[in-house]
């Protein structure tokens, strides 16, 4: 499937290591330098950049300021891709680099495709023949390597989950185009039910597929779990004591604000992100009140919300934390040492821990790890990449916008339109798959023609 | 001696309808047939159309052709394929008088300025320096003409088989064309075999009807050309039954005496169009097959027997046809047979059918590698069209992809070839969703009218049509459908219920309403086309081709960026060699041609493109 050579791609230039010292992003296109413009702002720079200069300032997106970075503009054709373009480095962090390169897919960038950069480097002629050449040279080794890739993983297990439900794709598809163009012949048709029946099938095995994604994302940058709850019910006290019993403190991570604190832990071999923040209640103070709503914007993020309250008088968890799922809430009762036996006793007790003591820190670190493995129970295959994540993002939308059109009452056609579009959007995990695999299956599988 | 602009080898249906193209673009055309009694024989089924054929033959209408007019003429049944799906998967397909249909199309040839039938056995085409120069015949005559098409169907090396029985014939009985097969190699084409069949036609007196399950057309029959008004014929009736456990038994025991499974075929059949033989050995689960009985002409008592195909020897096929209830008494008039032929590898012709090997010479139909009158006929207009474009030194016609059927076989012909004979299926073209057969001519029209095959008058009409439309989806869109109490009590019984006022256009995208219910529940609402159906699809699908043009914008650049004719791919030394060798062959003509070839990756696609634009680049200096 083709893809234009002038929309803007984003992608990370140094490899997603965790704490490099930098990293540099690129993006690359028609457009790319707004896009730079509306989050950079330069110390005491020109606006317009000037190309080919290096600025140093503030990256900033709508949570506030994401890190300090050094931007270099380039504009067309004077640049590598012969495109306009910019390089953004920050510091090595990889929460840095994906929340600027998530900025850009915001702002309608789209992720490049390996080699892409040097794809559109020769497509705009920027290369004379033999750089062509070795850049050829370049490109081919990376196919091979992919190649390599391929082969080793084509009996990987996600490979062979997917190629299956490719094959499943298909056999629907076969199903599907021997009832259009052979609409007379003797053929057990799989009425709309039946067809329903399989796409929800599909939808459920892709979006299964789909969540595991979490999990590689948080083993890759951290999950992000959140302690929460009314000032004074010791969520510092727990911090510090989850984090010290790892002894894991590699730096400190300033927030977006003075009141979030985050610390990269280690919990039973998992890297978790453990955020720390001020206490919420109803206040008519401004600055508390702004602190308040940047903790309740965190919440659409975090894997989990650790939700600590001292067992002290009614336990309410706010609005905006009931509402998230429950498999991403957990309610934890702190200073366990000052309660008595029968006070934790009893059925339906929440977990209760002790930062003074450490009472409790073990079940609770087991229980953080339940929860946030919990998309891989039963798993055998699971997403490594956020390439793959978003193709297959990308699968279930189409299905899903497949059985509902379908059973909104539009036809097979329409339903193979999209099988069409899933498996094109698979082919980069499975290579491509074409009418005439349709076509085999349809014939070996039904007996038509007169 | 004679001369002419252009000649046609074979007036089978890709023959008729090139020589009917050349003709009406003013060249003198010679159309060649063995047998002047089989112009335009449909050798295999009585029938005409069907999904993504019959897609084509409106695609043809829309562009002038002759099978559309001649099919209407001589259709006895007209049936509208899948009238309970969407729009795009509908087609429509007739039932012909064979008889008729040769007559016909002789008659309308015959009258037609500038083309002269004739009766000949062509044994060699003359080239001189790379150019086609004219025919030799077998009588010694020879004919001159700087275009020629040839279009021979089964007859290139034609053999017939009957069990042991083997002979050469281009159909039962008829004569081969065999030194032609010489000659095409001599040009230096690579020849292959492929292989179809037929069955046995049986006596209509000698069948018990009442064993069958009668299937009329429809009531309101779709015609193939958009000009037909009502069928001239007589309809008839087709009749659906099965075979049996006894059926397959015969064809089990005599499986060895079939030529197909003895290893005396050598030809690639075709693995839609299957013998009987074929779906017995492959399905040995299925305990019957559906059969339709249907009649060959009005003037004929022959019945084809849609279903068993077979070159079985002829007493097995006795005892095999006569296993079918109703069947048990029937008479065999002519047996069932397979032929064997003689084809090209399409990759040797360009998107306009012109062979890259010989200027002037063009191929359509089965020399082609593909099967089906509908395909043939499609061929024959394209090759047609632009021999006639050539002769004037206009710009030639190649269809998109996103505009017909007959673009997606064209471009699939001579992009990948086939490796067996290429039938059309809706699901190979890509963009299904835009070649709806009823828009067939807002599509094309206008390149019809280009070539000078549609009159003025014509395309003037098709013209209005849409802009009619267009004005209808315009004021559905401003038409306001209100939640009041009247409109509200309108529309209730209809299962609708109104929330908030919603334009007459989105209405008609929910689930169960028509344009029918609109027009009832908004007495205030008019539309002004007869087409509402038109209208309605095109409001409701809409979403649908607006994706599907997305997609189309896609690839546009690399369709816009063509590969000049003489562009030399072996001196990029960074491509796979057998790239280089795949496209020096197929010499793709855009860059989005070349993307389809198959062993074609993104990396290669861009150092393709980087070398063809430095290649016009240098050119434009140069010149």
């Amino acid at each position: 499937m083709m893809h234009s050579d002038r929309d803007v791609i984003v992608a990370p230039a140094t490899p997603p290591q965790l704490r490099a010292p930098l990293a540099v992003i690129r993006v690359s296109g028609e457009g790319c330098l707004d896009f730079v413009a509306r989050h950079f702002q330069p110390k005491g720079g020109p606006s317009p950049l000037r190309p080919r200069r290096s600025y140093y300032g503030d990256w900033r997106d709508p949570q506030g300021v994401v890190d300090d970075v050094v931007v270099v503009a380039y504009r067309a054709p004077r640049s590598y891709t012969g495109q306009d373009m910019a390089e953004i480095t920050c510091h090595g962090n990889p929460l840095f680099v994906e929340s600027i390169v998530d900025n850009a897919l915001r702002w309608g960038a789209r992720r490049a495709r390996p080699g892409e950069f040097t794809m559109r480097a020769l497509l705009n002629g920027k290369m004379d023949l033999l750089e062509a050449e070795s850049v050829n040279a370049l490109i081919e080794a990376n196919t091979r390597y992919q190649a390599n890739l391929a082969r080793r993983q084509s009996k990987g297990p996600l490979v062979g989950f997917v190629n299956q439900q490719v094959e499943e794709i298909l056999q629907i598809q076969a199903h599907i185009e021997a009832t259009i163009d052979y609409g007379e012949e003797d053929i057990d048709a799989l009425e709309r039910e039946g067809l329903l029946a399989k796409m929800d099938g599909l939808i459920k095995a892709f979006a299964r597929l789909a969540e595991t994604a979490k999990f590689a994302n948080g083993m890759r940058r951290g999950f992000r779990v959140l302690l929460t709850g009314e000032p004074n019910v010791g969520k510092s006290a727990l911090f510090n004591a989850l984090v010290r019993q790892e002894r894991a403190i590699v730096a400190e991570l300033p927030g977006t604000t003075r009141d979030l604190i985050s610390e990269q832990v280690e919990i039973q071999g998992l890297p978790v992100v453990l955020i720390d923040s001020a206490g919420v209640r109803d206040t008519a103070d401004q600055v508390e009140t702004i602190g308040i709503e940047k903790i309740f914007k965190l919440l659409e993020d975090v894997d989990l919300a650790i939700h600590l309250d001292a067992g002290r008088g009614e336990s309410r968890p706010y609005s905006q934390l009931t509402a998230l799922p429950p498999e991403k809430r957990m309610q934890v009762r702190s200073k366990s040492d000052l309660a008595d036996a029968a006070e934790k006793s009893g059925d339906g007790q929440p977990l209760w821990v002790s930062a003074k003591t450490g009472e409790g820190l073990d079940r609770l670190e087991r229980e953080i790890v339940v929860r946030l493995a919990a998309a891989m129970e039963g798993q055998s295959v699971y997403l490594i990449n956020q390439r793959q994540e978003e193709t297959i993002a990308g699968v279930v939308a189409q299905l899903k916008q497949a059985r509902d059109d379908y059973r909104a009452g539009f036809g097979e056609e329409i339903l193979s339109s999209y099988l069409n579009a899933s498996r094109r959007l698979l082919a980069e995990l499975t290579g491509e798959t074409t009418v005439e695999d349709i076509l085999d299956r349809m014939f070996s599988n039904f007996c038509l023609g007169k | 001696m004679t001369n002419a602009d252009v000649i046609v080898i074979g007036a089978g249906h890709a023959g008729c309808e090139a020589a009917w193209a050349t003709s009406g673009m003013g060249l003198k055309t010679i159309l060649f047939t063995i047998n002047l009694d089989m112009v335009g024989q449909m050798s295999c089924n009585p029938a005409i159309g069907g999904l993504a054929k019959g897609h084509m033959v409106r695609e043809l209408d829309a562009l002038g052709g002759l099978m559309p007019k001649i099919a209407d003429k001589t259709g006895i049944q007209f049936k509208m394929l899948n009238r309970s799906r969407g729009p795009a998967v509908q087609a429509p397909r007739c039932q012909s008088d064979k008889i008729e249909y040769r007559n016909v199309i002789r008659e309308a040839l015959e009258q037609r300025e500038n083309v002269f039938l004739k009766q000949g056995i062509v044994t060699r085409v003359m080239v001189e320096h790379g150019r086609v120069k004219g025919v030799r015949l077998k009588d010694g005559d020879e004919a001159l003409a700087p275009l020629v098409i040839i279009t021979t169907g089964t007859f290139l090396g034609g053999k017939v088989f009957i069990g042991d029985a083997v002979y050469q014939a281009g159909r039962c009985n008829e004569l081969a064309s065999i030194e032609l097969s010489a000659s095409v190699l001599d040009l230096g084409f690579q020849l292959g075999r492929m292989k179809t069949g037929t069955p046995a036609r049986i006596h209509k007196k000698t069948v018990d009807f009442s064993q069958f399950e009668e299937q009329w057309g429809d009531r309101d029959p779709v015609f193939f050309s958009y000009d037909t008004e009502r069928h001239e014929l007589p309809q008839v009736c087709c009749y659906l039954g099965y075979t049996n456990a006894q059926t397959h038994a015969v064809i089990g025991e005599n499986l060895r005496r079939s030529p197909l499974f003895s290893g005396e075929i050598q030809g690639v059949g075709p693995r839609y169009c299957p013998s009987i033989e074929d779906k017995v050995v492959k399905f040995p689960d299925r305990d019957r097959h559906q059969i339709f009985i249907e009649p060959e002409s009005h003037s004929a008592v022959e019945m084809y027997v849609n279903g068993m195909s077979t070159c079985l020897p002829i007493d097995v096929q006795k005892q095999m046809y006569r296993t079918v209830r109703g069947m048990e008494s029937c008479e065999l008039l002519r047996p069932g047979y397979a032929v064997e032929y003689d084809h090209i590898d399409p990759t040797e012709c360009k998107p306009t059918l012109e062979t890259k090997k010989v200027d002037g010479l063009y191929m359509a139909g089965q020399i082609n590698g593909t099967s089906g009158y509908e395909e043939a006929a499609a061929q024959g207009f394209v090759a047609g069209v632009n021999a006639g474009l050539a002769f004037k030194q206009q710009e030639p016609v190649i269809l998109g992809r996103n505009l017909a059927y007959m673009g997606v076989l064209i471009d699939d012909l001579v992009t990948k070839g086939t490796r067996e004979p290429y039938r059309m299926f809706t699901s190979r073209a890509e963009h299904r969703l835009l070649l709806d057969v009823h828009t067939a001519d807002e599509r094309l029209i206008a390149i019809g009218r280009r070539v000078g095959l549609v009159s003025e008058s014509r395309y003037r009409g098709a013209v209005d049509k849409y802009e009619l439309i267009q004005k209808d989806i315009e004021r559905l869109k401003s038409h306001k459908v209100l939640p009041s109490q009247e409109s509200q009590e309108r529309w209730r019984p209809r299962g609708v219920s109104l929330k908030q006022p919603t334009t007459a256009h989105d209405m008609l995208r929910r689930p169960g309403v028509d344009m029918t219910a609109l027009l009832e529940c908004e007495p205030s609402l008019e539309v002004e086309t007869a087409f509402r159906d038109v209208l309605e699809n095109k409001v409701r699908y809409a979403p649908y081709v607006k994706k599907e043009n997305e997609e189309l914008a896609k690839i546009e650049s690399l369709r816009g960026l063509k590969i000049p004719e003489r562009f030399v791919y072996e001196k990029i030394p960074s491509l796979r060699k057998e790239l280089v060798e795949k496209l020096s062959q197929i010499r793709p003509k855009t860059l989005d041609q070349a993307s389809r070839i198959s062993g074609m990756n993104a990396a290669s696609l861009a150092i393709l493109h980087v070398f063809v634009k430095r290649f016009t680049q240098e050119k434009k200096k140069t010149a």
